[in-house]
């Protein structure tokens, strides 16, 4: 007798147990979605601001430089240029880097040398940028690091 | 970049995979469970059967085949021959066989039952009881079908070809569930095999019976061989090193009757297809060819349908097929494609290593009648629970469709010509067209007999009946396997079905 | 915002609490004399998850909660089945799971200093190697797998440390180079412990190893032509000790059909596969199963005696768990803030991954059965201690993800 008691309970604590297990894994699961949205906002919030920095590798003598960058950026040997970088190798507006949607885009302004995009020189196409890209101007290099992304393919 | 994106792609793959985990657990579980619970090693079953009141087994009409008696102990019917004869369907307690104490487990013990009743019969302090079992069978049908193979061994199934409920189920040599405990301990003797369930189980060489398939697949592939005559002039004769086919040769009578004995399948140097009896038919037409069941034309259309087709209709027709049915196990057939002309030529009439059980033959020949659709075969036909509900009641389910309509059309043509003039005029039965086809089956070089085997079907939507008849070392298709087919087909016209 | 989330967390490690304490209390009255070792047992397990999970929140503001929950609903449910199935071994794993929990803790301080990790990368080589190497001199033979060292009364696996080192040791060579010539010593490595884990014929475990390898290098290279290339080569050595060795071939011929070797080897998989189908779809309530007719049931076959008692829906749960488990944990090295670190990550996710994937399939009978351990869930101290030494690691790396994002953050808003 006792032991068919316990039998109906133990039957009737399946669907409760089940109850429990699949309420936990769903609010898991909607939690983690509403995280991984929030991150995301979060990211783009504050890529917003500023995308991100261009750390100077050459010439030796502005190694480790860094220029905070803002939605649009004109850089180049002139003061009126966002970043103004004072090499003679640079065209006065060498290159343009810019926000769009996506990601954050270099444009070569028109000038001479013309810019080399991990070694191989930009075209007339707009060219999306990743962090840890090598941008090249003249003797100046530069590496990328987006906001939020330090460093992931050194 | 690369790396992140490439995080993100096998992310994808990581869910794909566990997506597929799941379905296939559900899937297998869903596909293979009743299997793998009616284990004959599943002791859990064995467990509980000390808890609850096994349920009754009983045919169509309510006989009752198995049941439990005051002391807990499983007891079947008093008629002996009844007991022999639904023996593989009902099985045992002894979880040796796969019949339906086994099988049906789940319902019998109550494994099925619902909370509700549960607490219950808890509360009611009593042992509790499985549900009822009740079978697609009639036991006097299975009565007649056992009686009827007389001496032989063999397997005789009947079935409804419209819904796919099997009416008899008879294998032979059968074995007494009053006395299994005592096979088990050496008491009695019992026949090795005798609880193989032959009707699913038996692989059998098909012999002439499958030259269904083969006429299927001439229909299908060789256009306008339906209005082909035939010239039906004795054995092929073979290349006995390559196996390829020698159309000039021929044999005379005399050339014929001085063949060595001890070769078999060869006269002289060469090696042979031939008729049963070595027949000579002359001038046939492709329906008096199957009629006549004459190899020397099938052997010839084999080799002109090819392996590979032949092949294709085998399987789509379920020779080798590994059923799932819900209801029952089976054993798979055969059907190798043969590399040479001779072993193609023999394959076409049911030889070389050809291969099928009683059980799938029924089925092709049930879906000749039934339009060229396959049902499943069918052994539950309801679960009475303890409190009397009825579950389970059972549905008749397409198993495939075997041949186009039309190609069905053709084919239950051929068989009830056979029936009617040609080698299976022993299956008439007076107010029917019965539909079929013979089989006289080699199994070996030497002295042992040939199989008889009978296939077909009644043409009457009043009777949807299909039966398949073996006899091991029957002799003659026609002459011993049809009178049975007959018998068996009469009585279950007479109760009804 | 942050702090609705946690309440939400919270509120779920409740849930779970309230889960094991009325699977506990159901499991004291199974025998008609009360059980009152259940309740107790129910009540230090109800202790050690709150205390972690307090301790961890309140040290750690970014640590990854929702990746604990899941943790600890699996150590909870193996925990239950565990004590149904015998008291003993339940008491034996909750202490694993304390040691475990240590070492998590140790884990996650160790990756705020990634770099240590990198700085003693040739130890690891050499230690793992070392270690699988002593396995063959004084190694016990368990189950047909030379894997196991007794130390006093205690066993371990060192196959499962090896496998933590591994991600580290993959993560380091990866991160300074791409192409395959800069990292031979990995390669090097990773052949040697897949050998030697072969010829102790701890099959699971080089598969294991193997796998997650050839994922964490294609996910680093991005060389999909190198990586066909191990692929073929793991699938040659696949055919090879198919033929080569005895236990491979038995392996094989069991997966395809468990009932034909009923008696001798296949009986595990069978009685595997009788107790999922018994279970069905809803399970057969806790403690009416009969889980000690399968082998291995406590540790290797535990997920069939969830279905069993808990039902395949259940099973199906589970398998969502890990999934979402596995997707916080890729979503954590996404998050990372240095290369290494993602690697290491990545490392962590991939190794749970296969490891549950290959155990339930095994299981299932999708693929063929390798003795290895489903994660957090399964029996075994060593099994226990490196799950959690995994989690600290991801633990380890969303926090520092989590105060990089933070701090971004601030210097947004001077």
């Amino acid at each position: 007798m006792y032991e068919s008691a316990y039998d109906i309970v133990a039957m009737a604590m399946r669907y409760f147990f089940l109850a429990l297990i699949l309420y936990i894994l769903i609010r898991v699961v909607q939690h983690s979605v509403s995280e991984f949205r929030t991150v995301q906002q979060i990211k783009q919030k504050v890529r917003s601001v500023s995308p991100g920095y261009l750390e100077v590798t050459e010439p030796e003598s502005l190694r480790g430089e860094k220029y905070p960058l803002r939605r649009e950026n004109t850089l180049g040997r002139a003061k009126r240029c966002d970043i103004s970088v004072p090499l003679a190798s640079l065209a006065p507006v060498h290159a343009f880097l810019f926000e769009k949607k996506d990601g954050l885009y270099l444009a070569d302004y028109g000038s001479h040398e013309g810019v080399l995009l991990n070694g191989e020189r930009v075209g007339r196409k707009d060219e999306l940028l990743y962090t840890g890209d090598s941008l090249q101007m003249g003797e100046l290099v530069l590496t990328l690091h987006l906001a939020g992304e330090e460093d992931a393919d050194a | 970049m690369n790396t992140r994106n490439n995080i993100k792609g096998l992310l994808i793959v990581f869910c794909v995979m566990f997506v597929i985990l799941s379905v296939y657990l559900v899937y297998t579980t869903d596909q293979y469970g009743t299997r793998w619970f009616a284990s004959p090693y599943n002791s859990r079953v064995n467990a509980q059967k000390n808890n609850v009141i096994a349920g009754d087994i009983l045919d169509r009409n309510g006989v009752t085949l198995a049941t439990t008696d005051s002391e807990g102990d499983r007891v079947y019917p008093s008629d002996t021959s009844l007991r022999l004869a639904t023996a593989h369907v009902v099985g045992d307690n002894y979880g040796q066989t796969f019949g339906a104490e086994n099988f049906f487990s789940k319902y019998l013990l109550g494994f099925d039952q619902s909370l509700f009743t549960r607490v219950s019969t808890a509360l009611s302090g009593r042992p509790g009881n499985g549900s009822d079992v009740v079978l697609t069978i009639d036991s006097k049908l299975s009565d007649t079908a056992f009686s009827a193979m007389g001496n032989f061994d063999g397997a005789v199934v009947v079935m409804n070809y419209k819904t796919g409920e099997l009416l008899a189920s008879v294998s032979k040599p059968s074995f007494d569930p009053k006395y299994v405990a005592d096979y088990l301990n050496g008491k009695k003797d019992l026949d090795s095999s005798a609880m193989v369930n032959r009707v699913n189980s038996g692989k059998y060489t098909p012999g002439s019976v499958f030259k269904m398939v083969t006429a299927l697949a001439a229909v299908r592939y060789l256009p306008g061989v339906t209005e082909r005559t035939f010239h039906c002039d004795g054995p092929l004769a073979f290349d006995a090193k390559t196996g390829k086919y020698l159309p000039d040769v021929h044999f005379t009578s005399e050339e014929y009757k001085q063949t060595d004995e001890t070769k078999a399948g060869m006269i002289g140097e060469y090696r042979v297809v031939r008729d049963y009896n070595d027949e000579y038919h002359g001038d046939i037409t492709f329906a008096q060819a199957f009629a006549k069941s004459c190899n020397h034309v099938f052997a010839q259309l084999a080799m002109e349908i090819g392996a590979d087709r032949l092949a294709r209709v085998a399987r789509e027709v379920g020779i080798d097929a590994d059923f799932l049915f819900s209801d029952m196990v089976t054993a798979a057939g055969s059907f190798e494609k043969a590399a040479t002309d001779v072993d193609l030529a023999w394959s076409g009439v049911g030889q070389y290593t050809d291969i099928a059980t009683p059980l799938s033959v029924c089925l092709l020949a049930g879906s000749a009648g039934n339009g060229g659709v396959m049902m499943q075969p069918k052994l539950l036909r309801e679960v009475r629970t303890s409190s009397g509900a009825v579950t389970h009641q059972v549905q008749p389910e397409t198993e495939r469709r075997a041949m186009s309509a039309a190609e069905a059309a053709a084919l239950a043509d051929l068989m009830v010509q056979v029936v009617e003039g040609g080698t299976g005029r022993s299956a008439r039965v007076s107010g029917v067209t019965v539909a079929g086809k013979t089989g006289t089956a080699e199994v070996s070089s030497d002295e042992k007999a040939p199989n008889a085997w009978f296939a077909g079907f009644v043409r009457d939507d009043a009777h949807p009946l299909a039966v398949c008849v073996v006899l091991e070392q029957g002799g003659s298709g026609g002459s011993h396997a049809a009178p049975i087919a007959a018998q068996v087909l009469k009585k279950a016209i007479s109760l009804g079905y | 915002m942050r702090r609705f989330k946690h309440a939400s967390a919270a509120g779920l490690l409740t849930l779970i609490i309230l889960f094991e304490l009325t699977a506990f209390s159901l499991l004291a009255f199974r025998n008609s004399t009360l059980d009152y070792t259940a309740f107790i047992f129910g009540g230090i397990l109800v202790g050690m998850l709150l205390f972690q999970y307090i301790a961890l929140t309140s040290i750690f503001r970014h640590v990854d909660r929702y990746l604990l929950i899941i943790a600890n609903f699996l150590i909870a449910i193996g925990l239950i089945v565990q004590y149904r199935i015998d008291p003993e071994i339940a008491f034996k794993q909750v202490m694993w799971f304390g040691v475990g929990m240590l070492a998590m803790v140790f884990c996650i301080l160790l990756m705020r200093f990634p770099n240590f990790f990198r700085r003693i990368n040739w130890l690891l080589i050499v230690g793992s190697l070392g270690l699988l190497a002593a396995l063959l001199l004084v190694g016990n033979e368990v189950y047909g797998a030379k894997n196991w060292i007794t130390i006093g009364s205690q066993s371990f696996q060192p196959s499962e440390f090896v496998k933590v080192a591994t991600v580290f040791v993959l993560a380091h060579w990866l991160t300074n180079s791409r192409d395959i010539r800069g990292i031979w010593p990995l390669l090097a490595y990773v052949f040697g412990v897949v050998a030697l884990l072969m010829v102790e014929k701890d099959l699971g475990a080089a598969v294991l190893i193997f796998g997650t390898a050839l994922i964490v290098f294609y996910v680093a290279t991005g060389n999909k032509g190198l990586t066909a290339l191990g692929l073929a080569g793991g699938g040659a050595g696949a055919v090879a000790s198919y033929y080569l060795f005895d236990h491979v071939r038995v392996r094989f011929a069991i997966w395809k059909n468990p009932w034909a070797t009923y008696s001798g080897n296949g009986y595990q998989i069978a009685q595997g596969l009788m107790a999922i189908a018994s279970g069905g779809l809803w399970g057969m309530g806790l403690t009416r199963g009969s889980p000690k007719l399968i082998p291995a049931y406590h540790t290797d076959y535990i997920f069939a005696v969830i279905c069993e008692e808990f039902g395949v829906i259940v099973g199906v749960c589970i398998i969502a768990f890990y999934l979402v488990f596995i997707i916080r944990g890729a979503l954590i090295a996404l998050n990372a803030p240095d290369r290494f670190t993602m690697l290491v990550a990545f490392g962590c996710t991939t190794l749970i991954t296969l490891q549950s994937f290959i155990i339930i399939a095994g299981v299932i009978k999708l693929i063929p059965l390798t003795g290895i351990t489903l994660p957090f869930v399964s029996y075994g101290g060593s099994s226990m201690i490196a799950s959690m030494m995994l989690l600290g690691i991801l633990e380890g790396v969303a926090i520092q993800g989590g105060e990089t994002l933070e701090r971004a953050l601030k210097e947004m808003t001077p």
